[in-house]
Parts: structure tokens; sequence; C-alpha cells
């Protein structure tokens, strides 16, 4: 064995000076940890990877159809000093009418509960051309047949009751506004393996930091002492010799 | 008579003598070897690491390159090395410290400059014999005719408890098993050693698989 002096220069201990770090972890001996730990840190990785991917591989599989209704100002609506509506208030005014869910779910055929068909809904406000707006309705179904009509229908029943509302005059404003469905939803198409990658990723993250804190925890624990170079690390003095196993026990 | 284990420990040019002799290498590469370090004490940070046998396997790598060494076995408690060298314990440290003769009197040699000084007859109170200035002066002595002296002491914990043994000779050398002592019972033991202002020249690291 050849005995590096660079190594005695940078871990001997000042003799006579009590060095208060020696207590404390390094960066350079967690490392040095995680290096001699790969096949922990590995195997811990893949089991948080393989628990973290399972509630991915159970969710429900789920088609996402997406229609468009454009609102715009009515014509020739002149403003007598009457406030135009927002779209925000609208979308909140219809969809605040209880029997407007249960009509959309209705026409769309929906077999279950009015609150089920709500959570799979996502109508999401965005602008369109000068004057104009725009809802964004979503709709994520079990089969993409049914997600197609249930946007639809949605849209369909938005963009009539926005014009019922037109029609009659409000307390306190007035709705100057017409709907029409811009683009119908049709049959999306499914995307495999996006759904899962958060989950790999997750469990990588989470897996390979588990397996770090496992090897770190473990170490002071063990007797692999692994050569001369470990420990020095460990024990950050010189190590002078490396002896193999071959006498009798000493009592 | 010596059993062939030790007999190999004794022999430089064997599989386990080499490996003293790297480690007798390392220890005279020290600056302070010859001149400020000339007597070394050997502990272990628990019993078991195998003291005894780093004693013999490095005195006898410095003997074969030329030094004059003597190893002394301070385990007033649990005295081994005239048990590992099949000698008798009638004489030794103990008898030698009185100061009637010089201690290299009390031992034998074991191959060429090459000499183990056994503990000799147990005192009543051994701790207060190892903390006896009559054992400093008489260890002491014996750097005059060699130019290097291993005591082999008790664990390190039982070293930090005696000021004699730790400040009194020119350096400390720990010895680790490395299968049989865990990480953090040798970091501990390291740490305690440094914050007494002991001289921690090195480390051993026995029982290499």
């Amino acid at each position: 064995m050849k005995f590096t002096s660079w190594m005695v220069a940078r871990r001997e201990p000042r003799q006579g000076s009590w060095q208060s770090g020696r207590r404390e972890f390094t960066v350079f001996e967690v490392w040095h940890v995680i290096q001699k730990r790969r096949r922990l840190i590995a195997l811990v990785m893949l089991l948080v990877t393989a628990a973290a991917i399972i509630p991915g591989l159970l969710r429900e599989t789920s088609y996402t159809a997406e229609a468009v209704v454009s609102v715009e100002p009515r014509r020739g609506f002149e403003a007598g000093g009457q406030s135009e509506m927002p779209l925000q208030d609208i979308t909140r005014l219809v969809s605040e009418d209880q029997r407007f869910m249960a009509v959309a779910a209705d026409r769309a055929g929906w077999g279950g509960e009015e609150a089920a068909f709500g959570e799979r809904l996502d109508p999401v406000p965005a602008s369109g051309a000068v004057g104009e707006t725009r809802l964004l309705v979503r709709f994520s179904g079990s089969t993409a047949e049914e997600a197609e009509k249930a946007a639809n229908s949605y849209a369909e029943v938005f963009a009539e009751r926005v014009n019922e509302l037109g029609r009659e005059r409000l307390v306190g404003g007035t709705l100057g506004a017409t709907a029409s469905v811009e683009r119908v939803a049709v049959s999306p198409a499914r995307l495999p393996g996006v759904g899962l990658l958060p989950y790999v990723a997750g469990g990588l993250v989470a897996g390979v930091f588990a397996g770090s804190l496992a090897a770190v925890a473990l170490e002071p624990r063990s007797r692999l002492w692994q050569g001369v170079r470990d420990a020095e690390l460990t024990l950050r003095v010189p190590v002078l010799g490396a002896i193999p196993e071959y006498a009798p026990e000493e009592k | 008579m010596p059993d062939a284990e030790i007999l190999r420990l004794l022999d430089p040019a064997s599989s386990t003598g080499c490996h003293y002799a790297d480690l007798a290498r390392n220890l005279r590469l020290k600056p302070e070897f010859g001149e400020k370090l000339k007597s070394l004490v050997v502990s272990g940070s628990e019993p078991g690491t195998g003291c005894s046998s780093v004693c013999l396997g490095l005195g006898a790598a410095l003997a074969a390159s030329g030094y004059r060494v003597a190893v002394v076995d301070c385990n007033l408690d649990r005295p081994c090395l005239h048990r590992m060298l099949g000698e008798p314990n009638f004489k030794g440290l103990t008898s030698g410290s009185g100061g009637e003769r010089e201690l290299e009197r009390y031992g034998f040699e074991v191959s060429p400059n090459l000499l183990v000084v056994p503990t000799g007859p147990i005192p009543p109170s051994p701790e207060a014999h190892l903390n006896s200035q009559e054992f400093v002066r008489a260890v002491r002595g014996l750097e005059k005719s060699r130019d290097f002296v291993l005591l082999d002491v008790p664990v390190a914990p039982r070293l930090l408890g005696s000021g004699t043994l730790s400040r009194s000779f020119d350096g400390v050398l720990l010895v680790v098993h490395a299968a049989r002592t865990t990480k953090q019972t040798a970091r501990r033991i390291t740490d305690d050693l440094l914050e007494a202002d002991v001289n921690l020249v090195g480390v051993v690291l026995n029982g290499c698989v």
C-alpha cells in the first residue's frame, strides 16, 4: 500500500487544537457514502417508483373532449347607460342555475349523479377576438363518446341559457350578449402513458432521496470498512496500514 | 514456542508480513519518526481488535528494516504477548520498573533486533503502576538502547483515563478491526482522542477481508 502524503496534508488534524467541525458530516463524506451504497439506493428507488406507479395504473382511463362557446355583444345593442356583464359573471350566473347542470347532464345522457357530472366538467374562460369572449368547455369521460357528448351538451345548453337570459331583462343590468357553439367537440384519442409520467418522475426523485437518507443513516452502524480510503474518509485521520484477517482471536 | 500464525506474523517475507512492512514504511515516512517519535502507544478501539498482533508485526517489520525495536506488553490485567510467543511471564515490565536493572534485561529476543518485554508479575494495583513515573522512566530507559519502542496498552477508553499512557510517550497508534468495530464507535474514539489532545499518529485497519 502506498501512503499518499497529500492525504496526510489534507486530513491530519493540527495537534493541540480541537477542530469543532469533526463531529459533523461533510458533503464529501455524504457523497462517498452515497457512491458506496449505490445498490441500496437503486433498490429503494425501484421500490418507491413501483409504489408510486400503482395509483397511476389503477386510475381510471379518461378521455377529454373540448367544445368552444363564443359569446359576443348583442348586435345593435346600444347601452342607454346600461353596463355590459363580463363573461365571468355570465358563467357564474349560468352555473349557479340549479336546473342548468341537470339539463346539460340529461341532454348528454349522463347516468350518474349531477355532482359527478360537475366534477368532470372544466369550463375555462378564454379571450377571443376584440369584443368577444369564449368559453372552453372540457369534459373528462370514461369513453371518448361520453366526453364528446357531454362537452357538446354543456356547450349547447350554456349558449341557449345565455341567449335566454339575454331575452329576459335582469334587474341591475342587462345581459347584452349572445352565445353560440363555435366549435363542437369531437371524439378525443386516448393518450396513453402521459398520465404515468408524473408518477414515475415523482417516484424516481423520492426514491433517490429516500435511498440516500437510508444509506447515510445506516453508515455509522456499518462494519463494512471498504479499505483505507473508506477508513480515512470516515475517521479523518491518516490510515497507516490495512492488515488482512489471519490471526486467531485475542481474548 | 510460537505457533505457525505468529511465526508468519514475524516473518516480513510472508503474505501477512508484507502488509506490516507497508505499515512500517508509512510510519517511517512521518517527519518526526526517529527523533521526536521514538515511543508509540498502540491501543485498540475495543477489545479484540488485534493490538498485540499489530505490535508484533510492526515491530518485526521495523526490525527487518534495521531498527532495534522493543515491544512492551502493558496489558497488566490481560497479559498476552508472552502467550502468543510461548514464553514465560515470570519477569518483565513490572520487574524492571523498580529501577534496579534496565528493562532491556527483562525481555527476550524474538528475532534479530526485536525485543519483547512481557508484563511480568501482576501488581495489586495495575492502574497505579501504569500511571507511575517509575513505569515511564523504565520505558524511556529502553529508548536509549533501542531505536523504537512499541507499547501494547489497554483499549482507548482506558487509555484516555490514564494521563501517563496518553501523554507521556511520543504518539498513539489506534487499531480498528474491520469486521468488529462499527464506524460510529471508531469515529467516536478518534474524536475523543483528538479532543483529549493526544498525538494520534494514525490508524491501522486490522482484519480486512
